[in-house]
């Protein structure tokens, strides 16, 4: 799961919450409602799961039950990466 | 956390958040205790409607013993709430109905068919609920609940099946009735388009008291905004013909867009509301004014609409089309269909609402120039990709984020006018007005933006991850702290308006603060009721507080008229036979409505004709009820004088100007040989005046007299003019028609023998005088005035009016009309109606 989590991290991290302490950003730390990631940049963070883990999410899977934390983005990923 | 809910008692934090019951109790009560102060605000300063306030005590109740309910009754007794919440704003029948129907269209939602079916069903539903809201097929329910059931499912059943077609779980009854029919929006045709999923996740997704608390603190803010509202409402609600120079212009401009108070306020409200029953919702109108571009006003604005917008068009349009564009070009494209929608959606809010489609220019104009800027300032944030500012924003004072966000919210104010203005040329009229501006003007206007933009510079949000911090359990000292606060806000706003009631803060200032307490309409509604500009839709349309009482005439405007082409304008049909509202309304063989007389007098019997507008039709009150009706009455039990009998004549006809009513007499009343006639006027009846002239000049109705004709004439009013321009000519005029009017009026009537009167009225609650100059003027043509603006008693006026927002008299009204009336008559010689026959 860390394999999945650390780069999804470091990406929200250089692009959304630059000068950000790193550890303040938890693995339940709320990204969409906690209103760090808006629409815009929620779709720039499918494209960058899709490029990085080689998948493809459906429209109604861009939502804050499955993108909310870095926990639940894990979650996705895994279950996406498993069946491709 | 996933998506299990209290309903199955497994929602994360829930049994944290709740803690025992005994020791819960003192949260509890502070909770309790807030709720208290609100409910006495929410009754002290008249907030919104009597439903409202039922509703909200309904609340306040139900959440004490929600709160002391074990966890897996909570959502069960919430959605029972909610339907008793049906019942207790509409009523045992038409509450059915809503439910009924509310039930119907969810029976469908889960037929055991597949999901495309489903929807195929509900669509079909839809079209047939549509063909009855506009009339197409008579509606054999209430119309009273159209803008509560739409509002409950117009937007929330789209949600639903989507939400539902990709579900993993079934649904469960307590929730869907709940997410369908929930308690606060029984009393808001407008409210937040909430998530199903929202609504669903984040149920108790955190400590119980905090929620609460949270509540308790939106509604404190909506509350605030809606006095806010009113205070924009009350000072600063002009009619644009009115206005004359640049300061007049820059207040109305702000101003417009400040009514978006009475959205937000509410919206607060309901949203606060649900936080009471462990509803963990997003905020809603997040500091909209500080937004320092369009993008972010359309992120921080309807937040809900803005949300359910994003799932169902912007997420899976923009998957679509990246299929055969790029990034950046599937955004926009998305972006742009989905202003298009909003636009196209808010039209269809609007006929399910107000059972008419909005698509005037100026809707489409407001929306192309608004979703435009929106469009390009989303794109151009997307084009600058990773390389975006995304990190902190400077928590300091920056003057280019003050300055963003009064040229967006300046730039939004302007569009807003757009909106609200009659027609686009009437719009367009306003600009001139920039020009007018004098040096105190610019001074203000700089002091105003300095203000502005010393708050609007600083960055009000804290840092992105500390926002999302989630929140400690709310402990009892905690509790505590934030409940004396929010208690305090809210015993002084009680004191103020107390101090203020009882004179403590004396001149201007007391009379201000106390105008804020009071629920009324601004002097440009009251001006606008007064005159029946409700029977003009899209008049109505531009004020929520008038739209609230169109529909009561609605059927006779539609269909009770025979409409001319001269300069009487409109006379009621004959033979009506109509319910208005519950109160039966007949004319007679003349379109009087009146019982049947004949057109010769009979020997021995004195004639009062009665002139006027809707008040004198006795709009609101049954047929038997109307002051003619009553007046006549009284004659027959007191003699009259020699005359054997006495006929009271209503020629009363809604929305009709005085020019209108002289034109009448001649032409009609005269030949019923009448001895007295009465003319009901009102303080606003210059504006009904104005009204009918500026009608006449843009339909090429002739005036039939040449001294009125000339008079017009010389005040440049002409075919052809912007109606803010053509009104504003004829407003200089207004005195001299009064004038003009009364001197012919008198004429006329003393020709053929009859005495002319003046009956000055006020309607109940209306706090509009009539100009002295006008009565001086009808005291001076020799017309006998009776001045009945004090009839009322100096007491309170509000029972005698037939609703909270209809100031039409009702049965009590017109009954203390007519006796006075009775009283006057028979008091003054020139009538000879004294004594016994």
């Amino acid at each position: 799961m860390d394999q999945i989590i650390q780069p999804v991290k470091e990406y929200i991290l250089s692009t959304y919450l630059k000068g950000e302490d790193p550890s303040a950003l938890k693995d339940t730390t709320p990204l969409i409602t906690g209103g760090i990631l808006d629409s815009l940049g929620t779709l720039e963070l499918v494209s960058f799961l899709e490029q990085r883990f080689g998948i493809q999410l459906e429209a109604h899977e861009v939502d804050a039950e499955r993108l909310d934390t870095l926990q639940a983005i894990g979650s996705l990923v895994k279950s996406k990466t498993a069946t491709v | 956390m996933g998506t299990a809910s209290l309903d199955t008692a497994t929602a994360a934090g829930a049994r944290e958040a709740t803690g025992s019951l005994l020791a819960d109790l003192p949260k509890l009560a502070l909770i309790a205790g807030q709720l208290l102060l609100l409910g006495l605000v929410i009754r002290y300063f008249q907030i919104e409607s009597q439903s409202f306030f039922r509703i909200f005590l309904l609340s306040a109740a139900g959440f004490v013993v929600h709160a002391l309910l074990p966890l897996r009754w909570r959502l069960p007794f919430f959605a029972a709430l909610s339907v008793a919440g049906l019942g207790l704003v509409f009523g045992p029948r038409d509450g059915a109905w809503l439910l009924g129907l509310g039930l119907g269209l969810l029976g469908i939602a889960h037929l055991p068919v597949r999901w495309g079916l489903r929807v195929g069903l509900l669509l079909g539903a839809a079209a047939l609920l549509g063909s009855y809201r506009a009339n197409l097929l008579p509606f054999p329910g209430p119309g009273s609940i159209w803008a509560i059931l739409a509002s409950m499912f117009m937007f929330r059943l789209a949600i639903y099946m989507y939400d539902r077609k990709h579900a993993k779980e079934p649904a469960r009854p307590a929730r869907t009735l709940a997410y369908f029919f929930m308690l606060p929006n029984a009393c808001f045709p407008l409210f937040p388009l909430v998530d199903y999923k929202n609504f669903e996740r984040g149920y108790y997704a955190e400590d119980a008291w905090r929620l609460h608390q949270r509540g308790i603190q939106w509604m404190v803010r909506g509350l605030t905004h809606l006095i806010g509202y009113r205070l924009i409402y009350y000072y600063f609600n002009f009619d644009p013909a009115e206005l004359h120079g640049f300061r007049d212009l820059a207040l109305f401009v702000y101003g417009s867009f400040a009514l978006y108070l009475k959205v937000s306020g509410t919206f607060h409200f309901a949203v606060g509301l649900l936080h009471l029953f462990g509803f963990q919702l997003p905020a809603t109108n997040h500091r909209y004014w500080l937004a320092s571009s369009f993008t972010e006003l359309w992120r921080r604005n309807n937040i809900y609409w803005k949300d359910a917008m994003m799932k169902l068009v912007y997420y899976p349009s923009f998957f679509e089309f990246r299929k055969k564009t790029s990034q950046l070009s599937a955004l926009t494209w998305a972006m742009v269909l989905v202003m298009f929608l909003t636009w196209a959606l808010h039209s269809y809010q609007w006929f399910w609402l107000r059972g008419q489609w909005l698509f005037t220019p100026q809707d489409m104009g407001f929306w192309a120039v608004v979703g435009a800027l929106v469009v390009w300032t989303s794109v151009r944030e997307a084009a600058k990709g990773a390389a975006r500012s995304r990190g902190p924003a400077s928590s300091g004072w920056d003057w280019r984020r003050g300055v963003s966000t009064i040229l967006t919210i300046t730039l939004l104010s302007v569009m807003w006018t757009l909106w609200g203005s009659d027609t686009v040329a009437d719009w367009l009229a306003l600009w001139p007005l920039a020009l007018r501006i004098t040096w105190v003007d610019a001074v203000l206007l700089l002091g105003f933006w300095g203000a502005w933009l010393a708050i609007a510079g600083w960055n009000w949000d804290p840092p992105a991850l500390e926002r999302a911090k989630k929140p400690e359990p709310l402990t009892l000292p905690g509790l505590t702290r934030l409940s004396v606060f929010q208690g305090t806000l809210l015993v002084a706003l009680l004191g103020t308006g107390f101090l203020a009631a009882r004179g403590y803060f004396g001149g201007t200032a007391g009379t201000f603060i106390g105008s804020l307490r009071v629920s009324r309409l601004s002097a440009f509604d009251e001006r606008r009721q007064n005159r029946g500009y409700y029977e003009d839709l899209s008049a109505a349309n531009r004020s929520a507080e008038l739209w609230g009482m169109r529909g009561v005439a609605r059927d006779l405007f539609e269909h009770g008229f025979s409409r001319r082409h001269d300069f009487v304008g409109k006379e009621m049909l004959p033979g009506l036979a109509m319910v208005l509202d519950g109160k039966e309304f007949h004319t007679n063989q003349w379109g009087m409505r009146d019982r049947e007389y004949t057109r010769a007098k009979p020997s021995g019997t004195y004639r009062i004709a009665l002139l006027g507008p809707s008040d004198v039709a006795g709009l609101g009150v049954h047929d038997q009820e109307t002051f003619d009706e009553r007046l006549e009455a009284r004659f027959a039990g007191s003699g009259a004088g020699r005359h054997r009998k006495v006929e009271v004549l209503n020629f009363g006809i809604p929305n009709f100007s005085h020019l209108q009513q002289t034109a009448l007499f001649e032409e009609k009343v005269a030949g019923f040989a009448p001895d007295a006639v009465i003319m009901v006027s009102h303080a606003t009846d210059r504006e009904f005046n104005l009204e009918w002239l500026q009608y006449g000049l843009e339909t090429g109705i002739p005036i039939p007299y040449d001294s009125l004709a000339r008079l017009v004439a010389g005040s440049g009013a002409a075919p052809g003019m912007a109606e803010t321009a053509m009104k504003r000519a004829l407003n200089e005029l207004m005195p001299s028609v009064m004038r003009w009017n009364f001197t012919h009026f008198a004429q006329v009537v003393r020709a053929r023998g009859a005495v002319p009167v003046l009956l000055v009225l006020r309607p109940p609650t209306m706090t509009l005088t009539y100009p002295v100059e006008d009565l001086e003027a009808a005291r001076a043509a020799g017309i006998e005035v009776l001045d009945f603006q004090q009839v009322w008693g100096g007491g309170d006026e509000a029972p005698l009016r037939v609703s909270e927002v209809d100031k039409h008299m009702n049965a009590a009204g017109h009954a203390i009309v007519a006796d006075s009336l009775h009283a006057q008559l028979r008091a003054r010689g020139v009538f000879g109606l004294s004594g016994a026959p």
